[in-house]
């Protein structure tokens, strides 16, 4: 079989792999299609033409983005959160390198699609800061051609782009680290600060309460659903300890007493999830998130008073 | 935390075109083609202890896309080759280097950022910040330095109304008087 037969026979499975958009979710189906289109892109670099290779190396993509995905969402399901972000960063980098790099049309492989629901996951995550190092660089390469990269150099390759199956990156090959600091939007998502216990031990405090409410209610990792970011009136129960002179919970910086006290609840960040394929009736579809430490039993009155017959759910 | 999504700051500066020409991390030849340059890319002075010139990571690749979109004009760098160096700063915001530009050739640099804007918010809709900072030289000497810290889509507008409005204001008044700040 010629190297672009071979193309077209991968593009045809992993084509029919996606048939309505985004319908395999079996991790096994797309470690086999990852592992048949690495081995395409290696023979297409060995052989190929130009083109062909660009292709082997968008359909290798598009499986191994799959692959991170699906294992993402497994990841959500078994609660390892942190892991299960790290990857979705990982998907989030390569769809970028997709959309940059073309040859389908995005709608083909549904990389628009994965994209959003990349992004709707990470929306849900309680991380708020991240560590961001700050580099002093005084000499890099391109990872094509090697030679260094400057204003003055001789390389044409372009960061990010994909040359001959390859995509183009820059090795920092000497630098100087001089600080790091908490920032809200970070280039690297992965640099999540956590605390440590007694022994010296990471621990993650941070309350997945969002994420575990959509992921236990979706029945696979490609089924639709769609966050509605709002605000809604939290019952004051669940603020018995904070005084008529603190600050407001609501964060206005006024007085509870003289803000939201007086009003039917405290107006907090609130997210309506809709999911396209109903969840299971067991589950309850109210749930409060950051107050775990503070009460319980309010927590059932409030979601039993809630209407349970939409498909809508709240957070 | 102050984290800012929106500034944009217009000041009268005293470094022209003289100034870069002549600082210590630039010489000979370099320094020649700093005076007859249409485009100049100047660096973040001491911006941290240390390094009294840099540039913001990505000035490399900013400077080919400027080149590429203005063929005809003459940009440089305003640095010997051997004491170049970029930094990677804080958080995901894209951020261009100081240029510095006639109020002549500022259309034509406008239209280039135009392009480079696009492409990044096609790239990254919705959530691209740009920050850059525009040295213009009017008529008599006086320049103007814009900074600009905002969604990407406002640039272009933004620095074309803050440089007319602010060069026509200094055209009668004698160069270096005091400094003006919106």
């Amino acid at each position: 079989m010629s190297t672009l037969d071979a193309i077209d026979t991968c593009l045809l499975r992993l084509t029919e792999s996606m048939e309505g958009s985004l319908q395999s979710d079996s991790l096994q189906i797309w470690n086999e299609l990852e592992s048949v289109a690495t081995d395409l892109l290696k023979r297409a670099i060995l052989d190929g033409s130009d083109g062909e290779t660009n292709r082997a190396w968008h359909l290798k993509t598009v499986a191994s983005t799959r692959t991170t995905y699906l294992t993402s969402f497994q990841l959500m399901r078994s609660g390892k959160y942190y892991e299960a972000w790290c990857k979705l960063e990982e998907a989030e980098i390569s769809l970028i390198s997709l959309k940059r790099n073309r040859i389908y049309q995005s709608s083909e492989f549904a990389v628009d699609t994965l994209a959003k629901m990349v992004k709707n996951w990470q929306s849900l995550y309680p991380y708020a800061v991240f560590m961001s190092p700050e580099f002093a660089i005084k000499r890099e390469e391109c990872s094509i051609c090697g030679l260094v990269v400057d204003p003055w150099s001789d390389c044409k390759h372009e960061p990010g782009i994909v040359y001959r199956g390859k995509e183009c990156y820059r090795i920092v090959k000497t630098a100087e680290l001089l600080g790091m600091s908490l920032v809200p939007d970070p280039v690297q998502k992965y640099s999540v600060p956590f605390i440590k216990n007694d022994q010296g031990e990471r621990h993650d405090h941070y309350d997945y309460t969002v994420v575990s409410f959509v992921v236990d209610r979706l029945r696979s990792a490609v089924s639709g659903w769609t966050p509605t970011w709002t605000k809604a009136y939290h019952p004051h129960e669940l603020f018995k300890d904070i005084g008529p002179e603190d600050g407001c919970p609501c964060g206005s910086g006024r007085q509870y007493g003289n803000c939201c006290n007086s009003n039917r609840g405290v107006l907090r960040p609130h997210i309506e999830i809709e999911f396209d394929e109903r969840p299971s009736a067991l589950l309850p579809n109210v749930t409060l998130a950051g107050y775990k430490e503070r009460l319980s039993s309010e927590k059932s009155t409030w979601v039993d008073s809630r209407e349970s017959d939409s498909q809508s759910n709240n957070v | 935390m102050n984290n800012t999504l929106f500034s944009v700051d217009v000041s009268e500066t005293d470094k022209d075109r003289e100034y870069w020409a002549t600082r210590s991390w630039i010489s000979g030849e370099a320094s020649r083609k700093v005076r007859a340059a249409d485009l100049l890319v100047v660096p973040w002075e001491d911006f941290r202890e240390g390094h009294a010139a840099q540039f913001p990571q990505g000035t490399t690749d900013f400077l080919r896309s400027l080149a590429r979109l203005l063929p005809e004009q003459a940009t440089t760098i305003a640095v010997n080759k051997e004491l170049f160096e970029e930094i990677a700063l804080h958080g995901r915001q894209t951020r261009w280097p100081t240029i510095m530009v006639t109020a002549v050739m500022l259309p034509l640099l406008v239209n280039a950022l135009t392009e480079l804007a696009k492409k990044l918010i096609d790239e990254h809709p919705n959530e691209q910040t740009v920050q850059i900072n525009l040295i213009v030289e009017g008529k008599h000497g006086h320049c103007i330095e814009i900074d600009y810290k905002g969604p990407a889509n406002d640039l272009t507008k933004t620095l074309t109304e803050q440089a007319g409005r602010c060069l026509s204001r200094l055209e009668n008044k004698p160069r270096h008087a005091t400094a003006s700040k919106k």
